[in-house]
């Protein structure tokens, strides 16, 4: 299940908007505060609807206060995020001011919730109860406290199994997500071990585990044989013929490394049957995709997270020009067609427009900046990089006139 | 800021508000750097900065050069494109060149950049001086509108007026009548479907968005049921 669109209602910043969401890509760029990160809450809220179902798993809410919007010193009566998915489900959420009659008649009609949960009981519990298999949608995000890996130091508290819900346990808090990751793999490496002596052969691996592998070597075609090892306790990866700790690498690999350990872990949790289970059907929201990362990874960061997860719906925030410069050059290669490419250009994944959308937001209103026209996105950054370069070109124009 | 025109430094280069560009010759090439702005064009018509005359033992080049500053980018295309496409003097410096069919081309030289759509449009607008290109009008224009204009002038050499940028129309201008413009949806793709070779581009123009994204759908359709490609453009509104 992909989302199609999102409706925000009185919600912190943004009074009312209607956002379509891309099937493979929305990008959102504006300043701080415009309400970008309060946009991907938004999504997590209303897909915390869909995880509050589902056995063992707890989703996201309204939070207590500051979640309805302000407006001359009073707050609206209620918020509501309204989601609409590709197959034509429409539910909302809200939460109201107080419970009063006034607030409850202002709210008009409402989409409720019984739709989907229906179609979750019929999609994913009943068949889970008859033993019967089913596609385990997978919805994560990734707010910018994911910067902070939260490396365990002892296995004390690991879990000793690991369901296909769990997939989906905290998935939407936006916050750090590394240690389950990790225990993670750490249980099925051992699940691995166990059938390689069953079955006399090293050659036995299991898929879930090696989905992740799969997508570590396609994020970081310079990391190779990561893996758990225990005394001292850590997620060690192979570099340059050095074996390193997670914790030993820069900020840039810890915080994309977690990303995509988490996020490749959850997928194989998600659909541990499936061929490739990365290519399953999910939602992803990344706070600042660039986080951390030096404009050369900030480049492909992109295309990587598209190629490695084909099936993924991303949502991203950015600060940087050149993740959008990016994806246009995604975007022009999609207009290429099928034409055979040479050289570097061979491996730019393409991105047809019609997957994308993009937003610029401000003051909680958001402007298309994807051209119409040309399918390219209008990059409101390069203003900033333009400005900068101005006021170097009057300085130096100061310096000419005086003479020197 | 007071516009300085640029300045030839050394024997090969261009300067102009701290902006340089040079075109140094390897061996056996020769290079030309010819100041047109206060120099060559004198006038208050679009010139651009300069000119490179790069001459190889096979191969020649002429090249146009607009050194701009990072806030006024877009009039440097049209300026390019007056030059290249309006100016005699172009012509001359283009018949000093002996080596046959030499490479024409024009550069934008600046510290600031512009998007992409936006870079897009504009090299699309400055096509318009363009001889090789073609303007064929279905019908009636209505008055006052930049059709009109390019409808009416074209054909003269006249120019049209875009975005506050005068464009000098070369492109071929023609009008032809007896298709209404006031076809339904079948009526349109029936129109592609009776061409002997089927358009690499439709462009959209008029019409409701949710009109002209369902005959958009419909053309791809079309297209792609004869496994052929087309790139479908819906301009926006402006009615």
């Amino acid at each position: 299940m992909k989302l199609k669109k999102i409706k925000l209602e009185n919600f912190r910043l943004w009074e009312s908007s209607d956002l379509s969401l891309g099937s493979r890509l929305t990008l959102l760029v504006g300043e701080n505060g415009a309400g970008k990160s309060a946009a991907l809450d938004a999504i997590a809220i209303g897909l915390g609807e869909i995880l509050a179902r589902l056995p063992g798993v707890t989703g996201p809410s309204f939070r207590s206060r500051g979640d309805i919007r302000q407006a001359g010193n009073q707050l609206q009566p209620y918020t509501r995020i309204e989601l609409t998915s590709d197959n034509g489900l429409v539910w909302d959420r809200i939460k109201r001011r107080d419970q009063s009659k006034q607030v409850a008649q202002s709210i008009g009609k409402r989409a409720g919730v019984k739709d989907i949960r229906e179609h979750i009981d019929q999609s994913i519990l009943e068949p889970w109860g008859a033993n019967l298999p089913f596609e385990l949608p997978v919805f994560v995000s990734y707010g910018v406290s994911r910067a902070m890996l939260d490396i365990p130091l002892r296995r004390r508290g690991f879990p000793q199994e690991f369901e296909r819900f769990d997939a989906l346990r905290n998935a939407l808090d936006a916050d750090t997500h590394f240690k389950s990751a990790f225990a993670w793999f750490y249980y099925k490496e051992n699940e691995e071990h166990r059938l390689q002596k069953e079955q006399r052969s090293f050659e036995v691996t299991l898929p879930e585990l090696d989905a992740a592998r799969q997508a570590i070597a396609s994020m970081f075609p310079g990391l190779s044989n990561p893996r758990v090892e225990i005394n001292p306790l850590r997620f060690a990866v192979d570099y340059q013929n050095e074996t390193l700790d997670i914790a030993q690498l820069s900020d840039g690999y810890q915080t994309m490394l977690g990303l995509v350990i988490d996020l490749a872990a959850r997928m194989a949790m998600a659909n541990p049957q499936a061929k490739d289970p990365l290519a399953m059907p999910a939602l992803v929201s990344i706070d600042e995709v660039e986080l951390h990362l030096h404009p050369r990874w900030q480049k492909h960061v992109m295309g990587d997270l598209l190629k490695t997860f084909p099936n993924t719906q991303f949502v991203i925030t950015t600060h940087s020009m050149l993740v959008i410069e990016a994806i246009n050059n995604h975007l022009k290669r999609a207009q290429l067609g099928n034409r055979s490419m040479p050289g570097e250009l061979a491996t730019i994944e393409p991105l047809a427009s019609t997957d994308c959308r993009v937003y610029f937001i401000e003051q909680g209103k958001e402007n298309n900046i994807l051209d119409e026209e040309t399918g390219l996105i209008d990059n409101r950054l390069l203003y900033h990089f333009n400005a900068v370069n101005h006021i170097y070109e009057q300085l130096r124009d100061l310096q000419w006139e005086a003479g020197e | 800021m007071g516009r300085t025109p640029a300045l030839c430094v050394g024997q090969y280069g261009f300067e102009e508000n701290g902006i340089r560009v040079s075109c140094k010759p390897k061996r056996n090439e020769q290079v030309f750097a010819i100041q047109l702005d206060g120099c060559l064009l004198n006038d208050n018509d679009p010139k651009c900065d300069g000119a490179f005359i790069w001459q190889a033992p096979n191969r020649a080049a002429l090249l146009l050069v607009e050194l701009k500053g990072a806030g006024d980018i877009p009039h440097a295309f049209g300026q390019l494109a007056y030059v290249k496409n309006r100016r005699p003097e172009y012509q001359q410096l283009k018949s000093l060149i002996t080596t046959p069919r030499p490479i024409e081309k024009a550069f934008i030289v600046s510290s600031g950049v512009i998007s992409k759509p936006q870079k897009e449009k504009l090299e699309k607008k400055a096509m318009l001086g363009d001889a090789k290109h073609q303007i064929l009008f279905v019908g009636y224009q209505t008055s006052g509108t930049p059709g009109r204009k390019i409808q009416k002038y074209g054909p003269s050499g006249g120019y049209v007026d875009l975005d506050g940028q005068r464009y000098t129309i070369k492109a071929g201008v023609d009008t032809i009548t007896g298709y209404s413009a006031h076809a339904d949806q079948k009526d349109l793709l029936n129109f592609i479907k009776r061409m002997r070779y089927w358009p690499k581009q439709v462009r959209l123009v008029h019409g409701q968005t949710e009109a002209k994204q369902a005959l958009k759908a419909k053309i791809e359709d079309l297209y792609s049921d004869r496994q052929l490609t087309v790139d479908v453009i819906l301009a926006e509104n402006t009615a």
